[in-house]
C-alpha cells in the first residue's frame, strides 16, 4: 500500500529528477544512479514527506544523494566533470540545417551552463527549468534565502558574461 | 525608486518574488527608464535561452528499475 501511494506521489516526479540530476552530475550515468539511489532513499523516507509538493523534497534528496556519492569520489570525479564540460557543443554537429540557428543558442546555453560553478548552475536549473520559488530552492539546497538570491544573480550575471563571449549569430 | 533600487531587486522582480506593491513600483520606474528596461530584459531572455537547454528525460529503463523497487544493478 506505501509502495502504491509512494509510487502515485514520486514516479510523475521522476523526468524532473533525472533533469536535476543530469545537470548536477553532468552525465547520464551517474544521474541515473543518483536518482535510482535517491528513489530508494525516498522510499524509505517517504513517511518525512508532510502534505506539500513531493517534487521539492525530491530534489533536495536527490541533491544529498549525489553530493555524499561526490564526497567518496571528489578527485576522480572532478576531473571527469572538467573534460565533460568542454565537450559540450560539439555532439549537435548533426542537427538538421533548419535548426542551426536555434540549435547553436542552444548549444551556447548548455555550454554556458555547464561551465557554471555548480553551486549557481543548480539554483539556476532549479529557477528557471524547474520554476521552483526562492524558498522551495532555499529548501532544496538547504541555504537562507538570501544565498539562493546571490547565487541566482551571480549565476546570472556570470552566463550572460559567458554568452556574450559566444559568438553574436549564435544568439537568437 | 530609482535605477539602484531597480537594480538590487532585478531578480526579485524577474522572479515575481516582489511584494505586489514593490513590483508595481518597480513597474512605474521601467516605464520611464529604458536602461532598466533594457537590464530586465536581458535577464527574461537570458531564461528563454536557458529554457532553451535540453530537457534530459529519465530513460526507460531508469523507470523500470525504479519500479522494480530493486537496488542498483549496474
Amino acid at each position: 500500500m506505501a509502495r502504491r501511494v509512494f509510487e502515485e506521489t514520486v514516479l510523475p516526479h521522476l523526468d524532473a529528477a533525472f533533469n536535476y540530476a543530469r545537470w548536477l552530475t553532468r552525465n547520464d550515468a551517474d544521474a541515473e544512479d543518483v536518482v535510482q539511489d535517491a528513489c530508494v532513499r525516498a522510499l524509505r523516507f517517504f513517511p518525512s514527506l508532510k502534505e506539500g509538493d513531493a517534487r521539492p523534497w525530491l530534489f533536495a534528496i536527490v541533491r544529498n544523494t549525489w553530493y555524499s556519492r561526490l564526497s567518496r569520489r571528489a578527485a576522480a570525479v572532478e576531473a571527469t566533470m572538467a573534460d565533460d564540460s568542454r565537450r559540450g557543443p560539439a555532439d549537435r554537429a548533426l542537427d538538421p540545417e533548419a535548426e542551426l540557428l536555434r540549435s547553436h543558442a542552444v548549444a551556447a546555453v548548455r555550454a554556458a551552463l555547464d561551465a557554471l560553478p555548480a553551486d549557481f548552475r543548480e539554483v539556476m536549473v532549479l529557477r528557471e527549468i524547474e520554476g521552483l520559488s526562492y524558498k522551495e530552492i532555499g529548501a532544496v539546497v538547504g541555504v537562507p534565502i538570501g544565498t539562493v538570491m546571490s547565487r541566482l544573480n551571480r549565476g546570472r550575471e556570470r552566463l550572460l558574461a559567458l554568452l556574450r563571449e559566444a559568438p553574436k549569430e549564435a544568439l537568437p | 525608486v530609482n535605477c539602484d533600487d531597480v537594480e538590487s531587486s532585478l531578480d526579485l522582480y524577474v522572479d515575481r518574488e516582489l511584494e505586489a506593491a514593490a513590483a508595481a513600483e518597480v513597474r512605474a520606474h521601467l516605464g520611464e527608464c529604458p536602461a532598466c528596461r533594457g537590464r530586465v530584459a536581458e535577464r527574461e531572455t537570458l531564461g528563454r535561452l536557458v529554457r532553451l537547454a535540453p530537457y534530459y528525460s529519465a530513460p526507460d529503463r531508469l523507470r523500470a528499475r525504479v519500479l522494480a523497487g530493486g537496488a542498483r544493478t549496474r
